[in-house]
């Protein structure tokens, strides 16, 4: 079963993750970020409890499950029909029960986001002796993960029948994509692990920072935890300027002036930390100083982008983000951050200007 | 007039491009040589894509000293054209519209003549090759260029296209617009005489 589990865990389970990266980051953002952090224990307790005793507040997050589920099974569904995994319907071949099990195997690892939180809910059920509830959500998560594994393997072993149980809806933007969703678009479809991964660092180390015990409002301590999470966007930057020299490069053939081009690129940096700033604005975080440290942040993040005009190089990128992150730290310490920030988006517009059309992709 | 002066252009140590004088008028302009002979560099320093040493003027507009206005002038699309997959053909139409302050009617209307309307909502992933072709020969003639720059614009459309790209071609010359082209394949519209050029041992003549 070993090697069958394996194959199945790279091509179904790895690719679910990848394709999904920008869903569980904003589950993740709604679930984790958008509350105070003092308030993130309570608020996930009164979220259980709410769970665990109001019977209509049970059958919607049943109701949760079940959409969650059933997005499940439709990406399996689809990756069994791609002419790249044909060869997994060789799985026919085994017995029935070797199928069903290699195939629970999968559900149980693309359900786990939702069954660790339920083991809370049911740990906690528990605890406080709701047993009924407990009994309902493990019943029910049993009759999920048979249902939807039986209806896998069937599957399976009917490849000549066109079945198609159910279509969920996609949610497709319909309009034309303004310019800083053309960077955006590129990190969601093509590097969401890389997304997940800086945004779920950033907002931790935010978070981490905001827990210091202070006498007094201190903006610093904000401004040093969002230091972490921006060098952790470093490698988003780097994929992004691969991306202009891959991509984009029919746009230096456009009309457009070096100020708008730079208002675009500061739009995308902009975009890319709302999520850290919506985390501080429930963080009572004051409106000016909030302004200050968004400014900030794009401000870091672009000067570093701006930079890469002058040399694509990796390693450089890096050690340049790490010196830079050492003396923001310092300055932030000194309270002298106003004078980097105007320093940076100086800095990143004078890169800009004056390297944009200059920069050249060396021949390897 | 797209006057080029003292072009020199290198890839590391490697000599592309020595143009010191190069002119072109009005009209079609066919630029013939080799496969690597630096016939696509010249499109793209034409362009404005890639950095060169040396000056381009289009009609006294330099692109150094007017790299916006010179760019209103200049159309290009290239051989193999690349962009990102996960947009659709409709976004980056509408993108080129809005910086080429385009109108819709007009853009709709190449749309039409190049019948890429069932497709160009869909991710440019999914296209081929030819779909490619036909979205960046649409893109070619959105706004108001002077000159349209074509690099291969006849590899992989279908051969119920090449009629719709030629009656185009000769209403914008008509119109007063010019192209500058390359081409392995035979480009003749009977219509319109063409003027030939050669790439050849970095530099660039008239034939």
């Amino acid at each position: 079963m070993l090697p069958i589990s394996k194959v199945l865990a790279k091509v179904l389970v790895t690719k679910f993750y990848e394709r999904n990266a920008g869903l569980f980051l904003f589950v993740f953002f709604l679930m984790f970020g958008i509350v105070e952090s003092t308030q993130i224990v309570n608020y996930h307790l009164s979220l259980i409890y709410g769970t665990l005793t109001s019977p209509i507040f049970l059958l919607i997050v049943a109701g949760v499950w079940l959409l969650y589920i059933l997005k499940c099974v439709q990406f399996i569904s689809r990756q069994l029909t791609r002419p790249e995994n044909n060869f997994l319907f060789q799985l026919a071949r085994i017995e029935r029960s070797k199928q069903f099990a290699n195939i629970l195997l999968v559900m149980l690892a693309v359900d786990a986001p939702v069954l660790i939180y339920t083991s809370f809910i049911i740990a906690i059920g528990i605890q406080k002796n709701l047993y009924a509830p407990v009994v309902e959500i493990i019943v029910f998560h049993l009759f999920l993960l048979i249902a939807s594994s039986s209806w896998i393997v069937y599957q399976l072993n009917t490849p000549h029948r066109q079945l198609k149980l159910f279509n969920l809806p996609s949610l497709q933007w319909k309009w034309p994509k303004p310019f800083p969703v053309f960077h955006l678009g590129h990190l969601v479809t093509q590097l969401p692990t890389v997304l997940f991964f800086a945004k779920a660092f950033s907002i931790f180390a935010i978070y981490g920072f905001l827990q210091i015990p202070l006498d007094q409002y201190e903006k610093r301590v904000v401004l040093l935890g969002l230091l972490f999470g921006l060098a952790a966007h470093s490698v988003i930057v780097f994929e992004f300027r691969k991306f202009e020299e891959r991509y984009l490069l029919f746009l230096r053939t456009l009309p457009m002036t070096s100020l708008k081009r730079f208002l675009y690129l500061a739009a995308i940096y902009l975009l890319l930390l709302l999520p850290e700033m919506t985390m501080l604005t429930v963080n009572h975080i004051h409106f000016k100083d909030l302004i200050g440290i968004y400014l900030f942040g794009a401000g870091f993040l672009i000067v570093s982008h701006c930079r890469l005009y002058i040399e694509l190089n990796n390693d450089k990128h890096l050690q340049w983000t790490l010196g830079f992150f050492l003396v923001s730290f310092m300055l932030v310490l000194f309270k002298i951050y106003w004078v980097e920030l105007i320093i940076m988006w100086a800095l990143a517009f004078y890169y800009f200007n004056r390297n944009f059309y200059q920069f050249e992709l060396k021949p390897e | 007039m797209l006057t080029i002066s003292q072009i020199r252009k290198e890839y590391g140590s490697h000599l592309i491009l020595n143009i010191p004088d190069l002119k072109f008028d009005s009209g079609l302009f066919w630029v013939k040589g080799a496969n690597g002979s630096g016939k696509s560099t010249l499109l793209k320093i034409v362009a404005g894509m890639i950095p060169f040493e040396g000056e381009v003027e289009i009609d006294s507009v330099n692109l150094r000293k007017e790299p916006t206005e010179y760019r209103r002038l200049v159309n290009y699309v290239e051989a193999e054209p690349l962009y990102p997959p996960f947009l659709t053909g409709l976004d980056l139409i509408s993108f080129f519209s809005a910086t080429r302050k385009a109108k819709k009617e007009e853009v709709d209307k190449f749309v039409q003549k190049f019948d890429i309307d069932s497709f160009i909502r869909n991710p440019i992933g999914t296209y081929s090759s030819g779909m490619l072709k036909k979205v960046s020969l649409v893109l070619a003639f959105i706004g108001k260029p002077k000159y349209i720059l074509l690099d291969e614009p006849l590899v992989t459309i279908d051969k119920d296209t090449v009629p719709i790209l030629y009656s185009l071609i000769e209403e914008y010359t008509i119109k007063g617009v010019s192209f500058i082209f390359t081409s392995h394949q035979a480009f003749d519209i009977p219509s319109l005489p063409h003027k030939e050029l050669i790439v050849k041992d970095h530099q660039v003549c008239y034939l």
